[in-house]
């Protein structure tokens, strides 16, 4: 059973209150509900549609761009994309625009586009399918929604997807009664198959707070729809200057460990892994490193960490190692130049993500997950290379892709 | 007097209230304060047991693979899904992988079926030990694996482990089982297999089969398949 320190009450209560300022506006930030479109009421001249056919453009455009910079996704080049299906919000508004990816008349995957310039153009893609292209989930969900009907006596219709925000899939069903009398609906979760209570979907927070940090997150947001503006209307769209020559930087030499009691000790390991071979050899090896920080940052018996507790764990294994001057601290307020920054001092860190989306070319979301930073991609959309603790891959995340996140520092 | 009195248990009843809900507030938030345990999904652990190849950066930003795993055996083509032949379906969840030793031309195999489910490992392994008694010769062994790397000079020089050993015409090896690895909180269990390719004298490529063992995540604890002793 965990001790908790006295010396460290205040601090965790102070962290939860930030965190919870941290969190509830980021929460309505990321989601794409038609509340959103509050926060630009005050302009209604500005149209924040995308059409189907400017998306259909924005995605092959993209294509091509992730192919000639994404290894993984070489096979995309000359690839064409294809529509397949709206997504919407609660209220029927759409989100998302998703596209097949189709080379050679083979299927390699899809993209997903946004349908509205209220959130980043690029949302989602992955060789793997949308929800909507896996045929046993949505048969299976709407299986569980026309159980759900039967048991009330009700019929249900056809589905419309929604999309709500990173991994965030639903299918909603119109219920209607024998008469053929609408009865509301049921929604269903697609990410794992299950009946939602509608109140219980990410909804956006509104107040004076959020709308403020909704609007330094749609300054970022217009940027980028802006250079895809200037993009598109270049003599020569296939592939922007801007987006293959964006900076980047990267730390060789650092550890991949795989998940061993935790994501938290695993993370932080590789991390320490990494000074361990420059320049601070007292380290022991991989196994009883993430057994010390796990012990040390007080890790639970399933796996779950205090964010708060994670840079003290390390500060503790340092000094139980000899290297009392290194400091590690916990940034809630951490920025892409922050990242930048500590990448190109070559210094890895630990990043820790609640509701972290899923990795480029990934089709598994992170969700409440720490991993080490190794890198970053500044395009005309930023990424975070990432060692996971799930392979020995190097994995990209899209930075911001995540309703929240702190960056734990280790600085010798 | 009774009024006033009345009006401060109000209020410190009020006060009590406000911190009682502040608690509870604070309380159900943390739940989703916690980071982790971020458990790797089924899709990572049909690969856990394979030695990865590495991954570092070239000068220019690009990752490059290294697929060296030890000395001169390198993982030859990709980690595929599935079970390979000539082995049973054991599991949704596997995967497997060849090297090559491109020193001797001798090609090993890495088959991992993950299972989250110790009824499903118990089946899976009665399934795997009657297909094995049906196409080769199956006895218990014991191997040694010398210190693994990366490890504390603190812990043990040496690791035994109990395996099943399996000798056929298609591919001999070892077979291993490990029971909840990652976490004793977390249901995974593994089957892996660590054989060369055709006929061959099982005992001249143990130290080959070891070098993969011990690229591979830890097999500290493992033992052999339950139904072929």
């Amino acid at each position: 059973m965990k001790i908790i320190r006295p010396k460290k009450v205040l601090p965790a209560l102070l962290m939860l209150l930030l965190a919870a300022s941290v969190l509830l506006p980021i929460v309505g930030a990321a989601a794409t509900t038609g509340e959103l479109y509050q926060t630009t009421e005050c302009s209604p001249e500005r149209d924040l549609t995308v059409s189907v056919h400017t998306a259909s453009s924005i995605a092959s455009l993209k294509v091509n761009e992730i192919a000639g910079n994404i290894p993984d996704f070489a096979d995309w080049r000359n690839g064409n994309v294809e529509f397949s299906t709206t997504y919407y919000n609660l209220e029927g508004v759409p989100t998302a625009y998703s596209f097949d990816v189709v080379v050679n008349g083979e299927y390699r995957g899809y993209i997903l586009v946004s349908a509205t310039r209220n959130n980043y153009p690029i949302l989602e893609f992955s060789k793997g399918f949308a929800p909507d292209k896996c045929s046993e989930l949505m048969t299976h969900s709407s299986e569980i929604a026309g159980k759900f009907a039967e048991k009330r006596g009700l019929n249900t219709g056809d589905a419309e997807l929604l999309y709500l925000g990173a991994t965030f899939y639903y299918a909603k069903f119109p219920l209607a009664d024998s008469r053929g009398i609408k009865q509301g609906s049921v929604i269903i979760d697609l990410t794992a198959p299950s009946v939602v209570d509608e109140s219980s979907t990410r909804l956006p927070v509104t107040g004076d707070e959020f709308l403020q940090q909704q609007q330094e997150k749609q300054k970022e947001i217009d940027v980028l729809w802006e250079a895809l503006d200037d993009q598109m209307t270049s003599p020569d769209p296939t592939i922007s200057a801007e987006s293959v020559t964006g900076t980047s930087g990267y730390i060789n030499g650092v550890p991949t460990y795989l998940w061993q009691l935790g994501c938290s000790p695993t993370a932080s390991a590789m991390v320490l892994g990494y000074w361990d071979s420059h320049g601070y050899p007292n380290f022991p090896g991989e196994d009883p490193l993430i057994q010390e920080l796990a012990t040390a940052m007080g890790t639970t018996p399933e796996g779950s960490t205090w964010p708060w507790d994670i840079d003290d764990g390390i500060d503790e294994v340092c000094a139980n190692h000899g290297y009392s001057s290194m400091d590690s601290s916990d940034d809630a307020w951490m920025t892409f130049d922050e990242v930048k920054s500590e990448v190109d001092a070559q210094r890895p860190f630990v990043l820790s993500l609640w509701s972290g989306g899923t990795p480029i070319g990934g089709d598994e979301p992170y969700g409440d997950h720490s991993v080490t930073c190794v890198g970053y991609h500044d395009y005309t959309e930023d990424w975070v290379s990432i060692h996971d603790t799930w392979d020995t891959q190097i994995h990209n995340v899209v930075y911001g892709d995540w309703l929240g996140a702190m960056a734990t520092w280790v600085r010798p | 007097m009774g009024f006033l009195e009345n009006d401060r248990t109000g209020r410190a009843a009020l006060v009590l209230l406000l911190i009682a809900v502040g608690a509870l507030g604070a309380l159900l938030l943390s739940d989703h304060l916690m980071i982790g345990p971020g458990h790797p999904p089924p899709g990572a652990l049909q690969q856990w047991y394979i030695p990865r190849p590495g991954y570092e950066y070239a000068e220019n930003g690009s990752v490059v693979v290294n697929r060296t795993i030890e000395g001169d055996i390198v993982l030859s083509g990709d980690i595929e899904e599935g079970y390979p032949p000539p082995f049973p379906d054991l599991s949704p969840y596997c995967s497997h992988a060849v090297y090559l030793d491109t020193g001797s031309g001798d090609r090993y195999l890495v088959v991992n079926w993950y299972f989250d489910d110790d009824a499903d490992l118990a089946r899976a392994e009665g399934n795997l030990c009657s297909y094995l008694r049906s196409s080769g010769n199956v006895a218990s062994a014991g191997l040694i694996l010398p210190g693994e790397p990366d490890r504390s000079p603190d812990a043990p020089i040496v690791s035994p482990i109990t395996v099943t050993k399996y000798e056929s015409e298609t591919s001999s090896g070892y077979f291993g089982v490990v029971e909840k690895p990652l976490s004793p909180e977390h249901d995974d269990y593994f089957i892996v297999y660590y054989g060369v390719f055709g006929p061959a004298v099982l005992p001249d490529h143990t130290a080959a089969l070891e070098e993969l063992m011990l690229r591979s995540y830890s097999l500290r604890g493992a033992r052999s398949l339950a139904s072929c002793t």
